[in-house]
């Protein structure tokens, strides 16, 4: 993927820690209110320093902030030399957002967000849906859309339901059983390109029974990962190879399907070695505990997440573990996973490294300083030689040095394993035909609907 | 007469090149660029936002 320019106009690495913007000149927020460099170190404050910090402050690395240099000049900064610095800032969450809506709104700006894009936020009706408008001012070429409507329908047969009788153009997570019949109808069009998550199952490796990495690997070889893809993703995703896709900068293949293979007599030996032998109901025992799990699961979020919570019960079941499921809204759910202390044992769910590079997941979701909400460690993993691969890594500029780093903590990081990565995506979204102009990214959360429009 | 005949000339002129535009407008419209139109998109996602807010939490559009 290529980096292009949107409100940065050109940059220049001026130190090994600081890279000099010149802004677009003349554009404006939607409130009317001018894009310039104290704006940008406004928003470099707000989500570095805010409390809580936001969630780009989590993912930014050693990014400290900005600091002007003229009105259309801007340094970013970093406390030091970081590989990906480029790549952090094209992400998603570092969108330049309004100071004076900020300060207007205050806590209300999360549901009425200002920024300086093609489209502008009209609507949010929770629960039912948001709307955005074609920004008639924007600095680039006008979106040919009026309007786009993002309406939420929970359960997948219904979205493809409204896409057939109409009441929709665009539909997000398919369901994969209905894609065959659409591919060959011309009133449909299917847009699928590889993702680059990895949706799995994540295990608290700091609380007790999965301290234990013996009982992790028997998780491991205990799931059907076959089974869930044909059975459940029925060919809508690929099986995952490693713990980052294989388009992230740094990721490795760590051939799962042979160092953890399925092989119930393989589980139920690891955690015979553990210590655990079976109840008279079959659930494993030891000390006087029941081998019982807490299994924390979204429902809807990513493709199947909880069709295959119930699967890896049934699989974990049997081998003697028993889990017992707990979900919700997605709100209630993400609200935990931030949070610490973490009560669940085991968290089916997802990640995306968005910035496409290693460090994006390596560091922030295995280093041992990274336990929410500062990062991503829901594992609560920790190993000193991990932490100092990681480091070692972000701090190179030599892309071949960091690629070597990152394989070696792979390979620790694999044998302690502390998350069962089952598929990796395929972003796929289908269209009414009429709908043009429309290309689906690897990440998902690129849309790119300023170019979309409708030939009916 | 020979002003009415310069006025009929300007003007017979003055169509050529706005007939002349109007043809250059349409070679360089591709089809696809007269063909552009708006509307609204309607997008159907599983889940609600948690935030708008970019540095707070996503909008994953798949969820």
């Amino acid at each position: 993927m290529q980096i292009r320019p949107v409100l940065a106009a050109s940059y220049d690495v001026v130190a090994p820690t600081r890279i000099r913007f010149k802004l677009r000149p003349a554009v404006k927020f939607h409130d009317g209110s001018p894009l310039n460099a104290a704006a940008v170190r406004f928003t470099f404050e707000r989500a570095f320093k805010g409390t809580p910090p936001g969630r780009w402050a989590s993912l930014a690395g050693p990014i400290v902030g900005a600091e002007v240099v003229d009105d259309l000049t801007v340094d970013v900064v970093t406390r030091e030399p970081y590989g990906p610095t480029l790549r952090s800032l094209a992400m998603v969450y570092a969108g330049i957002v309004s100071p004076t809506a900020v300060q207007k709104m205050g806590a209300d700006f999360l549901r009425a967000p200002v920024g300086t894009g093609p489209f502008k936020f009209v609507e949010w009706k929770t629960n039912t849906h948001v709307i955005i408008e074609r920004n008639a001012d924007y600095w680039g070429d006008k979106a040919p859309l009026d309007r786009v409507v993002f309406k939420v329908v929970p359960e997948e047969g219904a979205r493809m339901i409204a896409l057939q009788t109409g009441d929709a153009d665009m539909v997000l997570l398919p369901a994969p059983a209905s894609l065959p019949p659409l591919r060959r109808d011309p009133k449909y069009a299917l847009h699928e390109v590889p993702g680059i998550r990895v949706v799995g199952i994540d295990m608290h490796v700091g609380l007790p029974p999965l301290d234990d990495v013996r009982v992790r690997q028997a998780l491991f070889h205990a799931i059907d990962r076959k089974a869930i893809l044909d059975n459940i993703l029925e060919g809508a995703a690929v099986a995952a190879r490693g713990i980052m896709s294989p388009g992230v900068f740094g990721a490795k293949d760590l051939q799962f399907d042979r160092l953890y293979p399925f092989d119930r007599a393989r589980a139920k030996a690891l955690l015979a070695q553990a210590g655990w032998t079976p109840g008279s109901d079959g659930v494993l025992h030891k000390g006087g505990q029941r081998l019982t799990l807490s299994y924390l699961s979204s429902r809807g979020r990513f493709l199947k997440d909880y069709e295959i919570t119930e699967a890896a019960q049934a699989m974990l079941r049997e081998v003697g573990i028993e889990t017992k499921i707990e979900t919700g809204e997605w709100a209630t759910v993400f609200t935990q996973l931030r949070s610490d202390p973490f009560k669940h044992n085991l968290y089916t769910g997802s990640w995306l490294t968005v910035n496409v590079d290693a460090d994006a997941t390596l560091f922030t979701r295995y280093h041992s300083k990274q336990i929410p909400p500062v990062g991503w460690n829901n594992f609560r993993y920790a190993n000193p030689r991990v932490d100092a691969l990681v480091e070692q890594a972000r701090r190179s500029v030599n892309q071949a040095e960091r690629e070597r780093l990152y394989g070696e903590a792979q390979d620790v990081i694999v044998k302690e394993i502390p998350q069962i990565p089952i598929y990796n995506t395929r972003e796929t979204v289908v269209t009414r035909a009429y709908v043009k102009g429309f290309v689906v990214h690897p990440i998902e959360y690129n849309l790119g609907l300023a170019r979309v429009w409708l030939d009916k | 007469m020979t002003s009415m005949r310069r006025f009929a000339t300007r003007r017979t002129r003055a169509m050529a090149v706005g007939l002349l535009a109007l043809v250059w407008a349409a070679v360089w419209l591709s089809p696809a660029e007269a063909q552009k139109r708006g509307g609204t998109l309607t997008i159907v996602r599983p889940t609600d936002p948690v935030s708008l807010d970019p540095h707070l939490e996503t909008t994953a559009p798949g969820a």
